[in-house]
């Protein structure tokens, strides 16, 4: 199972993050069984030099310019191979 | 305990005109903080005509009645300014104003031919004596009297005027042949008094034009207006946003939620995490809202709101200066500006640390703003919504 963390603070929300939010809708229905969303407060990574947001977690990995949903897409299938 | 007047209405214009023939106005006078006078004026006819001349008689009115003017004169220079119609030769708008000096509790009303004001207390419509006064005969104008009205306000009054669009809605219809009359309107404001004896004056004032709208079968046949003034004690707000400048401030922003009476909102991603993690509460997004403009909000106990910050407030400051929402929207900003206008006392504690990812020449250039923000925000307030608004930098 993913365990997946998207980042809803400010800078994320406006570079790309607004897209995100429907991530599980474009998902098929097996790998949304695969897979955890969990959208969470500022994660506070854009203020701690760890890259550029949209950021998101994976399994406790960061993701840096995750700037929309295809993207995060791509990112998913990576990590589930 | 700090009582106050709130005052508020809702207006919707005839059906397929623009602008409304309603003209509704508040203030406060600049020399007394307890006194507010506000008008309501009907013009002849509809559309931008009508505008005019309900806009000139209540800015002369409101003038005059803050300037301490006598009723009389103050109506018969009213009246012989008004252009006279090209169309019915008569030089006409009605209007109803009302007087109101908390601080010693008095209230004065003049009326010139709108419907009947409703005094609302303790549940019932009361009876008040009104004084006729003849004003100068005027050439094609037919109504030469004014009533006029003095009464001590009680804790919990509720004045209600509304324009003929209100009384009349629904008139010609097989439901309400006569329209809504005034008796229809009395039994409709009693019937919501008896489910929600604390309604606000916004909701109050809203729930009698939707109302009349849907008397007129959803297409309103005259400009349509309520306003309710409710003497009642204050609702205190307060809104937190953004983390001190000096981080040594974080235990002081906490105290002051901590201890805070009224209603609570925490605006912003890092303001909600000093506090809830100093508090050790959880915060959870909201999912389920999914606007396109602003982040979704958040719950932790003990705020009545958790919204995003500079999107949040940006979004706020526009609804406030274009006094419009949109009714099906429920994103943290319409929240918040819900929030903001059912509240009468708001304090702002505004922590002034910058934000470094906010910075970044990629982003927008509002996030950087809070400041302007809130001073934007703060404006509208006291000078459009007359709200009593104290900020604390920290």
């Amino acid at each position: 199972m993913l365990e997946v963390k998207i980042c809803t603070g400010t800078a994320c929300y406006v570079m790309g993050g607004s897209d995100l939010f429907f991530i599980e809708e474009k998902l098929s229905d097996e790998e949304r069984k695969k897979v955890k969303v969990e959208f969470v407060p500022c994660l506070g990574y854009c203020k701690s030099g760890k890259g550029k947001p949209p950021f998101v977690l994976v399994n406790g990995k960061v993701y840096e310019k995750v700037i929309d949903i295809d993207v995060l897409i791509e990112i998913l299938r990576e990590n589930m191979e | 305990m700090e009582k106050i007047v709130e005052v508020d209405f809702c207006n919707v214009p005839k059906h397929l005109q623009k602008i409304s023939g309603d003209v509704f106005q508040k203030n406060i006078a600049p020399d007394n903080e307890g006194k507010v006078i506000c008008t309501l004026s009907d013009g002849l006819g509809s559309g931008v005509k009508a505008n005019v001349l309900a806009t000139l008689t209540t800015t002369m009115a409101q003038q005059f009645i803050m300037n301490n003017m006598d009723v009389k004169t103050a109506a018969n220079i009213i009246r012989s300014t008004l252009p006279i119609c090209s169309v019915r030769k008569i030089s006409y708008s009605t209007f109803t104003t009302v007087n109101i000096d908390s601080g010693i509790e008095l209230a004065k009303i003049i009326e010139f031919d709108n419907p009947p004001y409703l005094l609302i207390r303790n549940g019932m419509i009361m009876d008040v004596k009104k004084k006729r006064i003849e004003l100068k005969k005027q050439k094609n104008i037919t109504r030469n009297s004014l009533m006029y009205s003095k009464f001590r306000m009680q804790f919990g009054d509720r004045i209600v005027l509304f324009s003929d669009g209100v009384t009349q809605s629904g008139m010609g219809t097989k439901r309400l042949p006569l329209g809504w009359r005034l008796e229809g309107v009395k039994n409709f404001i009693l019937k919501i008094l008896e489910t929600k004896k604390d309604i606000s004056a916004r909701e109050m004032s809203s729930s009698v034009v939707k109302e009349a709208i849907k008397n007129d079968l959803f297409s309103p046949q005259d400009d349509i207006t309520c306003a309710v003034l409710y003497y009642r004690k204050a609702r205190e707000l307060l809104v937190i946003t953004g983390p001190p400048f000096d981080k040594s401030k974080d235990d002081y922003i906490v105290e002051r939620f901590k201890e805070f009476k009224g209603k609570k909102v925490i605006c912003g991603g890092t303001t909600a995490h000093v506090i809830s993690s100093k508090l050790n509460k959880h915060v959870k997004i909201n999912i389920s809202e999914r606007s396109t403009d602003v982040p979704p909000t958040s719950t932790m106990e003990g705020a009545d709101l958790v919204t995003e910050g500079i999107l949040t407030l940006n979004k706020v400051s526009k609804l406030l200066e274009f006094q419009t929402k949109n009714d099906s929207s429920s994103d943290g900003a319409t929240k918040l500006f819900d929030m903001l206008l059912n509240n009468d006392c708001i304090h702002f504690l505004v922590g002034t640390a910058v934000n470094e990812a906010h910075q970044d020449p990629n982003m927008p250039v509002e996030l950087g703003l809070r400041r302007i923000t809130v001073e934007k925000i703060v404006r509208f307030l006291r000078e459009v919504y007359l709200k009593k608004v104290f900020v604390e930098y920290v």
